[in-house]
């Protein structure tokens, strides 16, 4: 059976282990970070239990429909946000976008896959300290990170990278490239992505469909669903248990987590015994768990000796410009991000604001454009505005934010999900340096629009993140980070963050790759331990770990 | 209860019309709001919006929906923030232009996966952008 033929079955795994099995790795998650590690840590042998919270989605059910797509894909709990940004006020119960799915949010994501730059590495030395803003340098460099972000470039099937041919232009980038031109921007492309140009790896070529976020019709797109998930499945060592909720990690007296609790699909609580854990829940539901699953000796949250865990969300300063032009564009073609320009994601403190940010061509299809370019606008200007649709271009930028210590994610006082856990509550407030960014941002991207002849510009404030990242931020020092440079909790040592919770500081690049690489990375330490543990068994008889 | 009277229906129907006006659209687009609200069939939700509805209507001298267009633009904005105004107005502006119907008057093209995408039909046929 091929891979792309597996993703059509139902949820039967094809493999199962124990419950009480206690040798098995446990991988909460199987989105960028989770599926990778699947693939990874069962290519060398180690068998694997992944609980993922959705089910699986078969392809044919992808629809060009923003909104089909959108109750399809969307993670749909309960939420609630407060703090001064637009989306705690304009989104207050969908702060975020990300998915409920084998994939988890590679399923909507649109492949964006910049590079992150040496300094970015170094924001505390880079940038100095910032006030109100929790600034630190990674414990890692770009040096560390290199081989492993190659290697994930090749693994994802990079576009314009590594010998892949790039994507051709549609019509927004070229509107996008005519600005830049004119603005004296030099760094701009048809935008690597993720998305094969041409087939490769099992999977298809891009057919310049549109709605690479509404899940990709092409089959181009990488994902875990369509990737890494398949080849784990398929060295029979990955059960993969879908429609399992994982609601909290139990320990032992000596602080090892040990087993994994949750609520399977029928609503029955199980629990999977375990050697390790690798939590990756995206940004918000990594530390919720954590946060759920205090015990004596971890009164504020499992792993959370330091007190940092859910803290430091960040989520990119991000926002959108619109540029209406005589003839027609028809955004909608191709691509949904089919350019970038990068020559604003340089280290630059002359314009105002620590950090750099990309831009990129965009595509709204017209149900999110009349619902997203203004959120909640009504009357007859605004709908008047949308009737323009053909001719409108969108563009959006993507950068830096600042980690702020009271920007978390914490369990919320009084509210309960359908099982019965506080929901999870973000706290955002915008940093002044994040309100700087998006000024100049905005200003941009007006002047490029109008460069290239837009007759009339329209911005719109930040949609629902997609990018959350820091809430289990990574850092050397046990008492201002919640894991060490592999991802590892500083409490317990057989626990592991493995998606962009732990990122130390939000980058300006999209996250993924970085996600991918540090997992790729992660998975290598893990088996490196494992093979240290063993040689420990034989000669002491008892498992180090 | 599942559904509206005739009359709460008629007054929605203005009100969505006044929220999103296109003249290019007669009343069966809007009707679409108002059968989709009918379609999720929660009664606790078609009586609230029925309750709003009333409240509208006893706004003024004359049925909402009988009103000068200006004069509901006001008696909207007068509302705008309630429940009732926010659930008509996300619902209308989700399900007006999520309606296939209206697309080709926005010049919106839709699905294109069962065409082939765009690679080769037009991905890059813009040619009043100069090349420079």
């Amino acid at each position: 059976m091929n891979r792309l033929e597996r993703t059509l079955d139902s949820d039967v795994p094809v493999v199962t282990y124990r419950h009480d099995d206690d040798d098995v790795v446990v991988i909460v998650g199987s989105g960028a970070g989770g599926g990778t590690m699947a693939d990874e840590l069962t290519r060398a042998g180690v068998d694997v239990v992944v609980l993922e919270a959705g089910p699986r989605i078969d392809v044919r059910q992808f629809v060009n429909d923003e909104w089909i797509a959108w109750d399809l894909l969307t993670w749909h709990d309960l939420r609630d946000a407060s703090g001064t940004s637009p989306v705690a006020q304009n989104f207050a119960a969908a702060p975020t976008w990300i998915c409920k799915g084998v994939g988890g949010s590679t399923l909507h994501w649109a492949g964006m896959c910049p590079r992150v730059q040496p300094h970015e590495f170094k924001a505390l030395s880079n940038y100095g300290a910032l006030d109100g803003a929790n600034l630190a340098d990674w414990p890692i460099t770009f040096e560390d990170i290199e081989p492993w972000y190659i290697r994930a470039e090749v693994k994802m099937g990079v576009s314009g990278r590594n010998g892949i041919p790039h994507h051709p232009a549609n019509n927004v980038y070229r509107i996008l490239e005519l600005g830049a031109k004119r603005l004296g921007y030099r760094d701009y492309d048809t935008n690597p992505t993720a998305i094969n140009p041409v087939p490769r790896d099992g999977r298809n070529a891009c057919d310049q469909i549109g709605f690479c976020m509404q899940g990709c019709m092409s089959g181009a797109k990488w994902a875990t669903f369509n990737s890494e998930l398949p080849r784990a499945e398929a060295t029979g060592r990955c059960e993969l248990r879908t429609r399992c909720m994982v609601v909290r990690i139990d320990h032992d007296e000596q602080g090892y987590a040990r087993e994994v609790v949750y609520v399977d699909g029928k609503g029955v609580m199980q629990s999977q015994k375990c050697r390790f854990v690798c939590v990756a829940g995206n940004a918000v539901e990594t530390p919720r768990l954590l946060l759920n699953s205090e015990s004596g000796m971890f009164p504020d949250g499992l792993a959370n000796s330091s007190g940092q865990v859910g803290k430091n969300y960040m989520r990119h300063v991000t926002g959108n410009v619109y540029g209406t032009f005589e003839h027609p564009v028809y955004m909608n073609r191709g691509r949904q991000v089919g350019g970038i320009i990068r020559d604003e994601s340089r280290f630059d403190p002359r314009r105002g604001f620590a950090g750099g940010y990309n831009m990129a061509n965009t595509a709204l299809g017209l149900p999110f454009y009349a619902a997203f370019r203004q959120p909640g606008a009504w009357g007859r200007d605004y709908s008047r505005s949308l009737e323009s649709y053909a001719r409108v271009a969108a563009f959006n930028f993507t950068g830096e934010d600042m980690p702020i210590e009271t920007n978390r994610v914490s369990l919320h006082p009084s509210k309960r999900d359908q099982f019965g856990l506080p929901i999870p509550t973000l706290h955002i407030d915008d940093h002044a340096n994040d309100l700087s960014m998006r000024e100049h941002a905005e200003g941009r991207l007006r002047a490029l629009v109008e460069a290239a002849g837009a007759t009339e510009v329209f911005a719109s404030p930040p949609l629902p993140f997609s990018h959350n990242l820091g809430t289990c931020r990574m850092s050397d020092d046990p008492s201002r980070g919640v894991v060490d440079k592999w991802g590892r909790s500083h409490d317990v040592p057989n626990l592991f963050i493995s998606d962009g919770s732990q990122f130390t500081t939000a980058m300006a690049p999209n996250p993924t790759l970085l996600i991918v690489a540090l997992a790729l990375r992660q998975a290598d330490f893990i088996c490196r331990e494992m093979r240290g543990a063993q040689r420990e068994t034989s000669r002491s008889r008892e498992r180090a770990i | 209860m599942t559904g509206f009277d005739e009359h709460t229906a008629r007054t929605l129907i203005a009100m969505a019309r006044r929220l999103y006006p296109h003249d290019f659209l007669d009343d069966s687009h809007y009707a679409v709001v108002v059968e989709r609200i009918e379609a999720a069939r929660d009664a606790e939700r078609i009586a609230l919006l029925t309750e709003g509805a009333k409240a509208l209507d006893n706004a003024g001298d004359v049925p909402f929906a009988e009103r000068p267009e200006d004069r509901k633009v006001a008696d909207l904005e007068a509302i705008e923030g309630t429940g009732f105004f926010n659930d008509v107005r996300q619902t209308t502006v989700r399900e007006l232009y999520s309606n296939p119907a209206v697309w080709p008057s926005f010049g919106y093209e839709g699905p294109s996966g069962h065409l082939g995408g765009y690679l080769h039909r037009g991905l890059n046929d813009a040619t009043w952008i100069p090349d420079e």
